[in-house]
């Protein structure tokens, strides 16, 4: 296990077309602990995968370093830097079983402390019985010795999934790199494997990066999640503090689901402080309207999660502290019940938003339904940096 | 029960028969390669003779004055170290063109497309001097040497390269394989099919081959089945029934490799065509 510490990691290609160059990674400075797991998330584009190839040397590094523990790798082969890789369409080779698969690397690069030599003699014989060994192994851990002596193409996705960690596993790499290999599978077993993966981590304690543009995955699994967007790291920070402190509106709109609602403001700090969206008053705490002092009058973005949008026969349990606004009469585009609750679509001007409600709301499309805000759980961002106040 | 429209069963009358227009000339093979000479330029048909007269083989294979069992013995040897090497560099040189990034890849990749639009007859007599410069002329090798690099194979391996999934390629290259090692022991081994395609293609070829092994090869101990064949036409009697089972012998291998391998034949057809 290592560490992996990015420092000004760039990647640039030239555009075919135009000549000039696109920057795929732009100074990228991420540092991985040992035996952690980090979710890299952004949009398609967002040079998350990019990073990921340079850090596996499959991709050349445009500038910075890249270093495995305490060793710069940037000019070091991709099978010389210790680590392994799971791919998106898991990259099993066709024409080997799923035991040769696995004990692909090991048969290639020799076991530690076998002798690399053709005329070994009985070293060869303990090698191969240590490879069975080890191979046996993680394939009894991932629940796929029945499956050893078939081809990938008669496996399942699900089960080509596992051929593919166990065959990283199998190498005990410094490292494990993951290429979205949760995308090919469908909904249901890609939480069951959601959770195998976590228990996974926990019992191996490998230093994992695992790349998706899905940010529910990211954080039902990342100790840490590091957002990216057009190649530039927007934030990185656990689950919770990337839910409650986004740094910026886009980290703000990309983590959540439904989305944060975001609408302009004009900051009124009187007696009783509020943010003016038109219809909607929020009103602003008294710790934070000192923060607010600058901008006195000028326009801010506000976002406010759905959650925290409330049918006004159905406010919050008075065990939760809240600051409520005023409620105002919306009018109801459209209501997608999930179940225990229930999305709603409002508008309020030119603004639309999402409210998270419970599913017995009375609201009907084409209707109005009166909501409160939680004025205490808004997220107030600069409208010119959108950066977070 | 369907019953197919006229135009339908028009077009398949049509193409039985042309088919059978093409089954003829082996007919003809066949038949007078057991016929006598006598009885093939009777004046009286025989269909099929009532008892084959197998001696013309016998004759061809121990006469002295017809190379006919080296001819097939050079036709093969021929063949075979052309399919084996022409597969292997060609392979190689696709993959090379394909994956390997390399300054002025490309370029190479254009030049050698480029001789495809270059007529065989254009190049023969230079050709001719090259080998003769090097000593190849009358030898096997001298045969074999220019059909062992293929730019028509380099084309279609590159091009089936470049459709191959990246991520295993990838994927070998963490395990720890070089470009060596990603050719040889994940592409090889999933390339069977354009293999087996074009190495049915390339056998076909070079065993029809005719005008380069005559040329290069002037000693009857480098003649092939072909060149053979060509000397019953220059005799001044034919003996039709030897001709005729000399051509069974030349004809018979490319009808076993038909029979045997025509799905290959029809996938390299599809490979050329790019519709694969």
């Amino acid at each position: 296990m290592a560490s992996v510490t990015l420092t000004k990691l760039r990647k640039a290609f030239p555009d075919a077309q135009s000549g000039k160059e696109i920057v795929a990674v732009n100074d990228l400075n991420l540092e991985v602990r040992d035996g952690e797991f980090l979710v890299l998330v952004g949009p398609s584009g967002c040079g998350k995968s990019t990073a990921l190839r340079m850090l596996a040397g499959l991709e050349t590094i445009s500038g910075g370093e890249v270093r495995i523990g305490e060793r710069v790798v940037n000019n070091v082969a991709p099978g010389g830097r210790n680590i392994a890789m799971v791919f998106q369409n898991y990259a099993l080779y066709p024409h080997l079983s799923v035991y040769d698969n696995m004990a692909f690397s090991l048969k290639l690069n020799r076991l530690p402390g076998f002798p690399r030599s053709l005329f070994a003699g009985p070293e060869v014989k303990q090698e191969r019985a240590a490879i069975d060994t080890e191979v046996r192994g993680v394939a009894e851990l991932l629940g796929i010795t029945h499956l050893l002596d078939r081809k990938p193409k008669a496996l399942s996705g699900g089960q080509r999934q596992r051929v593919a960690l166990g065959r990283a596993i199998v190498r005990h790499p410094e490292v494990f790199l993951m290429d979205e290999p949760l995308s090919n599978l469908d909904a249901k077993l890609r939480v069951q494997t959601r959770a195998e993966l976590i228990k996974l981590h926990r019992r191996l304690g490998v230093t994992t990066i695992y790349v998706t543009h899905d940010q529910v995955e990211a954080m039902t699994m990342g100790q840490r999640i590091a957002v990216m967007r057009d190649g530039v790291l927007q934030q990185c920070d656990t689950p919770l503090e990337l839910y409650h402190k986004p740094r910026n509106v886009f980290v703000a709109g990309f983590i959540g689901t439904p989305a944060m609602n975001f609408m302009s403001a004009k900051v009124q700090l009187g007696v009783a402080p509020i943010l003016d969206a038109g219809l909607i008053k929020l009103p602003i705490p008294a710790a934070r309207a000192q923060s607010l002092k600058a901008y006195d009058g000028k326009t801010v973005i506000v976002g406010i999660r759905p959650e925290n949008i409330f049918d006004r026969e159905f406010p919050p349990s008075s065990g939760r502290e809240t600051l409520l606004s005023e409620a105002v009469e919306l009018s109801v585009d459209l209501v997608e019940p999930t179940g225990s609750k229930s999305l709603v679509t409002l508008r309020a001007g030119e603004n639309v938003l999402v409210a998270e409600v419970e599913a017995t709301t009375k609201a009907r499309e084409g209707g109005n339904v009166s909501v409160v805000f939680d004025g205490g759980a808004t997220h107030i961002f600069d409208a010119h940096s959108e950066l977070a106040i | 029960m369907r019953f197919s429209s006229l135009p339908t069963v028009l077009r398949t009358v049509a193409l039985v028969l042309l088919s059978l227009l093409f089954l003829v000339p082996f007919y003809l093979i066949a038949r007078n390669s057991l016929l006598t000479d006598k009885q093939i330029t009777s004046f009286d048909w025989i269909w099929w003779p009532k008892h084959p007269h197998f001696e013309n083989f016998s004759e061809l294979f121990s006469s002295p004055d017809i190379p006919m069992a080296s001819g097939v013995a050079n036709s093969f040897f021929i063949a075979m170290v052309t399919l084996i090497f022409q597969m292997l560099f060609s392979s190689m040189a696709g993959y090379a063109l394909a994956r390997i990034p390399a300054r002025g890849r490309d370029l190479v990749f254009y030049a050698v497309v480029a001789t495809l639009m270059i007529p065989g007859a254009v190049t023969f007599v230079p050709s001719y001097a090259v080998m003769a410069w090097l000593g190849g002329v009358n030898t096997r090798w001298g045969i074999i040497a220019p059909g062992l690099f293929s730019a028509f194979s380099i084309f279609l391996f590159r091009q089936f390269y470049l459709r191959f999934p990246s991520e295993i390629e990838e994927a070998g290259r963490l395990d720890g394989l070089g470009y060596f090692g990603v050719y040889w022991r994940l592409l090889v081994p999933n390339s069977t099919g354009i293999l087996m395609a074009l190495g049915v293609l390339t056998f076909i070829g070079s065993w029809n081959a005719f005008l380069w092994p005559l040329v290069i090869g002037q000693d009857p101990s480098t003649w092939t089945v072909q060149v053979v064949l060509s000397t019953f036409l220059t005799s001044q009697t034919v003996n039709y029934a030897l001709l005729f089972a000399a051509a069974a012998v030349g004809v018979a291998p490319l009808v076993l490799v038909f029979l045997f391998m025509q799905r290959y034949i029809v996938e390299g057809a599809k490979f050329s065509s790019g519709k694969e």
